[in-house]
């Protein structure tokens, strides 16, 4: 309810900026469902952001917040890189190694900001934005150092890795069979963490109350640590599939805005793995669909950006002040009497 | 010659980073009142991006500031609205207000990217720009870099030396004690969450008008998330705040100079601040626990944080 | 200031906490208002300071009845309130957190005139603080100390001292008191809220007994502490020794407890019970606390130190330290059976949550969230997670805030489990639930346990005189 709501006074701030509400939703559904390519594309876009609202949700479960996410997405690049520009990267193995180097990469340095936070005292917060940057620093390092390209170093990335470590595609259908296996499956092992086991339940409990955690026993302090690790783990995933499906190499700022735009979706999805899938979904066709606003209706490439923060802070919002609460109540009532 | 080459640089340096002064000043006003405003880099692009386009349609450099400077406070009172009425997460909201800003400002900045424009024109004044080193330095450059120096010494005096600045001080340490003093700790946040996204605007405004003429995309060049780091780097400090950001302009100047010897350099400069800054929380942590530290040594080398920076405020 | 109460009364909800409550202080005396936890003293003092509001009743200054007190208006007419919390500012310096909202304070801080109110008030009362020191590196005797200069320079007229505690050594004390005494004798009033009873027999000229939201009495002093503790628990039927069944078991289990450098022996057999007691403020507030988690506090039997992780501690404060507000009793359960890491089965916890729901009498389904149950409910919660190897079980008020059915229900089972643990300890602020439950009992009177023996050699009296510190032979 308060999603509508904040979808339509979106619509409004489109209005303001001269831009008709409608030809846009109709021109992003063009460019993002209608055709095989750009469904493509919103597959793999709604991977890499359901994966960063997932490590955001993880950590909101421990009452923590993940701001070090696109670090974290980076270092699950470099990780990747760095398997596909050894030897293994020529071969069949590539692509695991792949996966597994972007899960170990993103996990130590997830937890890099957990230990900030616990043992250093640091606020995750500035943390978080700090290891932000030192990771770009990193790629950035990289790129026109060890790894640099062949002859002239240059910024705008290293040299193609090999093909064996690209993320295939199934089918003519360019169906990106890798990165949906990835979402998915975190998705499943996540719901799993939280629903069956031990572990899960542990993170919802040290988020609730650490003190009522140390009295059973427990460490709160390893338990926030341990949602640092998943989280960079699971992030750094999506770090992978920037590197396997859509650039091929190690570029700066790599991850695109994409981890902050996860926060964005966890804000909204009310901690609800399922529904943050559904709104990285939307995301995604705003985003690939945009490209389309800009041929189409020559609107800016800023637009879906525009379009998401909004709906968000309108959601905050509304939440906050209720409003869609006393609407409802208003509806009803005036149901009630007629 | 060496004097001359030193001063030359020692004005580039305070030119430049008069923006990153500005925008460190009132964030600081603002973070010692309780107020994180996350929307920095959001506020910074789209200041800039409004105060241009508003100098260039006017003419007039100086309805540009203005502009800036409002856009400014209202983007922080939307900010403050949201926390101390509304009772949401201050992060939730600057955050999300940061990537929505940033964006408006490139969509909305579309007409006037790269077009030439008004700029804060250099003032002459005759025999005091013959001073040796301050001369140069200080006296030969515009309103702007004026501006931001004035900043520091206000900011500094308000802050430590007047009866509302302990007050802003007090509301920020511990807004429940304040109450029960009888202070009125909403408006204060209000008043100076405002004022400190106020200065930001025209530190924005700095930006197209003066530092770097014209808008075009990415402007400010992650001066907003640098300005927090700054802002903790400097203890919560306006002077040490502004040393931090002349330090960090300082760093810019030199790779400009460097540039073809490190090649990348201007790429990795943005990022020194952040590792300076974990570093400077975990020192203040760290040392107050330790007795053997000196009062003074503490106060100058590690700051202290609001303790109840962030929090949401509502009464008991 | 004379103050009069004039038939305050004050409801939350069921809670009466103020019950028709009049009394009337003079002006230039230290009045103290004792009570046991609970019985409303907080509550009263608080309508002087303007943050709570009386439901019906009045209060008068100088016999002159003002209407609706707020903060503000408290602050203005000179009612200054000392809190357990001083409410200053941590990284500001002393002379700082003096000066915010001081009436003197004009817009240029050059205010030699605060500085030397602030010389003259430090060297009055012999405080000597360091007005350049930061707030955070006082101690809290000291924090209360730049609390009380404010106050009196701001021109506080009443001084109400909300249990000032245990932050205070005992050189800050007289000196805090010395002050105060001066202060009445300018006619100042000074309202002593405390739980000290060597406090409030030292320095008050006259008391009122609270209990459970009525004034009982109010008394001139000096006054017998048995007399004043016997009036804030009610009197008390004086019962001939009780003879407790006797546990036999073959192994006699001598335990050592330590408690703040002392080592105390019990004589315990396997399956007793201990009860704590004590007035609070005294040590039995940290005591079950600090054995659970401090590495230095041991319980020692022949073997030597008992392995801690066989403790259960069950927390007075249930939502703030023992529970999970949002998490369901689904959830506290499956967390309290499966602290490996393992895979829940949740067909199984979910029959096994249903018994315990059922077996302790739990108001609630599997799905009811913590902090959605009543206070007796939470407790029983708290009850049905301890696992059932738990030899060491440690319950800090067990029946605080509980209605009686509720209150019996978890005597009986502690009872019924005691045999099969190697020792149950509670701590209680209550003479007759000491009296009617434990086999051994411990008496705290400051830090110190002044007192341990079976329950079978000891009177009530004797139990009331401990912790009021009146043991005969004891100097004061």
């Amino acid at each position: 309810m308060a999603f509508g709501l904040a979808l339509f006074c979106t619509s409004i701030l489109l209005v303001l900026l001269g831009v008709s509400p409608w030809s846009t939703f109709i021109a992003i559904l063009e460019g993002s469902v209608l055709g095989l390519d750009s469904l493509s594309r919103v597959f793999v876009i709604t991977s890499i952001m359901s994966l960063s609202a997932f490590a955001l949700i993880v950590t909101f479960s421990c009452n923590m917040w993940n701001i070090g996410v696109e670090g974290q997405m980076m270092l699950g690049a470099i990780g990747a890189v760095f398997v596909a520009r050894s030897f293994i990267g020529d071969t069949l193995l590539s692509i695991p190694f792949m996966i597994i180097a972007a899960m170990c990469f993103g996990g130590i340095f997830g937890l890099i900001c957990g230990l900030l936070k616990t043992k250093g005292s640091v606020h995750e917060i500035f943390a978080g934005l700090g290891l932000d940057f030192v990771a770009a620093g990193l790629i950035v390092y990289l790129v026109i150092g060890p790894w640099k390209k062949e002859g002239i170093a240059s910024t705008s990335g290293t040299d193609i890795i090999p093909e064996m470590s690209w993320f295939p595609h199934l089918f003519d259908f360019k169906f990106p069979i890798i990165p949906i296996l990835l979402f998915g499956s975190m998705y499943l092992i996540l719901r799993f963490i939280y629903a069956k086991t031990s572990l899960g339940l542990k993170l919802k409990s040290v988020g609730s109350n650490t003190n009522a955690f140390s009295r059973l026993g427990l460490s709160p302090d390893m338990y926030i640590l341990f949602g640092f690790l998943i989280a960079g783990a699971v992030v750094g995933l999506a770090g992978a599939i920037q590197v396997g499906s859509i650039y091929h190499k190690l570029v700066p700022y790599i991850s695109g805005g994409y981890g902050f735009l996860g926060i964005l979706i966890a804000l909204v999805s009310g901690r609800k793995l399922s529904i943050a899938i559904v709104v990285s979904a939307f995301f995604a066709c705003l985003v690939v669909g945009g490209s389309t606003l800009q041929i189409k209706l020559g609107l800016h490439a800023s637009l879906p950006g525009i379009i998401q923060a909004s709906i968000v802070l309108f959601w905050l919002m509304i939440k906050a002040s209720s409003v869609h609460i006393k609407l409802i109540n208003a509806v009803s009532k005036s149901y009630g009497h007629s | 010659m060496a004097i001359v080459e030193f001063e030359i640089i020692l004005a580039a340096i305070i030119s430049m980073s008069a923006p990153l002064v500005l925008a460190v000043v009132g964030e600081t006003i603002s973070e010692r009142v309780g107020i994180v405003n996350l929307s920095l880099e959001g506020s910074l692009l789209i200041t800039a991006m409004v105060g241009f386009a508003v100098a260039s349609i006017t003419g007039s450099v100086l309805l540009g500031f203005i502009a800036a400077a409002l856009l400014g406070g209202i983007i922080a009172l939307l900010i403050c609205f949201a926390n101390i009425t509304l009772y949401i997460n201050m992060i939730a909201v600057g955050f999300t207000l940061t990537i929505l800003l940033g964006k408006l400002s490139s969509y909305l900045g579309q007409p006037f990217v790269r077009i030439p424009g008004p700029y804060v024109p250099q003032i002459e004044v005759p025999w005091l720009k013959e001073i040796p080193i301050i001369g140069k330095a200080v006296i030969d450059q515009n309103v702007v870099v004026w501006l931001s120096i004035a900043s520091i010494i206000i900011a500094w005096w308000f802050l430590y030396k007047t009866k509302s600045g302990l007050v802003l001080n007090a509301v920020g340490e511990n807004p429940y004690s304040a109450d029960a003093r009888g202070i009125n700790v909403k408006f204060i946040k209000y008043f100076y969450g405002t004022l400190g996204g106020a200065i930001v605007g025209m530190a924005g405004a700095s930006f197209s008008l003066h530092s770097i003429y014209g808008w075009s995309n990415g402007h400010t060049l992650n001066y907003g998330w640098i300005c927090l780091a700054i802002v903790i780097f400097g203890g919560w400090n306006p002077v040490r705040g502004a040393i931090g950001a002349y330090a960090f302009g300082g760093l810019q100047i030199m790779a400009l100079k460097l540039q073809g010897v490190l090649f990348g350099l201007s790429q990795v400069l943005p990022l020194i601040p952040f590792p300076l800054m974990i570093m400077s929380l975990i020192l203040i942590q760290y040392s107050q626990d330790k007795q053997f530290i000196p009062n003074r040594v503490r106060s100058i080398l590690f700051g202290n944080q609001p303790e109840h920076l962030g929090d949401t405020f509502k009464r008991g | 200031m004379k103050i009069t109460f004039d038939s305050i009364t004050k409801r939350y909800g069921e809670l009466i906490a103020n019950d028709a409550v009049t009394v009337s202080i003079e002006s230039g005396t230290i009045h103290a208002i004792i009570g046991e936890n609970g019985a409303g003293k907080s509550t009263l003092v608080k309508m002087l300071s303007g943050q709570v509001t009386p439901d019906s009743g009045s209060i008068a200054i100088d016999d002159k009845v003002i209407k609706g007190f707020s903060t503000h208006s408290a602050i203005e007419l000179g009612i200054g309130l000392l809190g357990q919390d001083p409410m200053d500012f941590k990284n500001l310096t002393v002379m700082q957190s003096f000066t915010v909202g001081h009436r003197l304070n004009t817009s240029m801080m050059r205010n030699g005139l605060l500085r030397q109110e602030f010389e003259r008030l430090n060297s009055v009362y012999a405080f000597n603080i360091d007005p350049k020191k930061k707030i955070y590196q006082l101690s809290i005797g000291e924090r209360q100390q730049v609390e009380l200069m404010r106050l009196l320079s701001n021109g506080a007229k009443v001084i109400i001292l909300d249990e000032p505690n245990s932050g205070f050594s005992l050189e800050q004390k007289s000196k805090v008191f010395d002050a105060l005494d001066g202060l009445t004798e300018e006619g100042c009033t000074v309202i002593l809220v405390s739980h000290k009873l060597e406090d409030v027999l030292e320095y008050a000229s006259s008391v009122s007994i609270m209990r459970k939201g009525t004034l009982v009495d109010t008394l001139d002093l000096p006054q017998s502490p048995g007399h004043l503790v016997d009036l804030m628990f009610g009197g008390h039927q004086e019962e001939s020794v009780l003879q407790t069944e006797s546990v036999t078991d073959t192994q006699n289990l001598v335990a050592k407890v330590q408690q703040s450098g002392q080592t105390i022996d019990l004589n315990l057999s396997k399956g007793m019970m201990v009860g704590a007691i004590g007035l609070q403020g005294s040590g039995v507030d940290t005591f079950l606390r600090n054995m659970f988690y401090d590495k230095s506090f041991l319980l020692t039997d022949a073997e030597g130190p008992i392995d801690k992780s066989s403790f259960g501690y069950v927390p007075a404060d249930r939502l703030e330290r023992g529970l999970f507000p949002e998490l369901s009793i689904l959830d506290h359960h499956a967390l309290s059976s499966t602290l490996g890491h393992n895979v829940i089965d949740w067909t199984q916890i979910r029959s096994m949550c249903e018994d315990l729901i059922r077996e302790y009498g739990i108001i609630g389904t599997p799905e009811t969230k913590a902090h959605e149950l009543s206070g007796g409910n939470q407790q029983r919660l708290m009850l049905s997670m301890m696992r059932s190897d738990i030899n060491v079980a440690m319950l800090e008020h067990p029946t605080r805030g509980l209605d009686i059915q509720s209150a019996d229900y978890i005597w009986d089972k502690l009872l019924n489990d005691k045999l099969s643990r190697t020792v149950t300890l509670f701590s209680s602020y209550d003479v007759d639930e000491i009296w009617n439950y434990s086999d051994y009992v411990l008496c705290f009177h400051g830090e110190d346990i002044v007192a341990s023996c079976s329950i079978n050699s000891i009177s009530k009296t004797d139990i009331i005189n401990n912790i009021a510190g009146n043991v005969i032979g004891r100097d004061e």
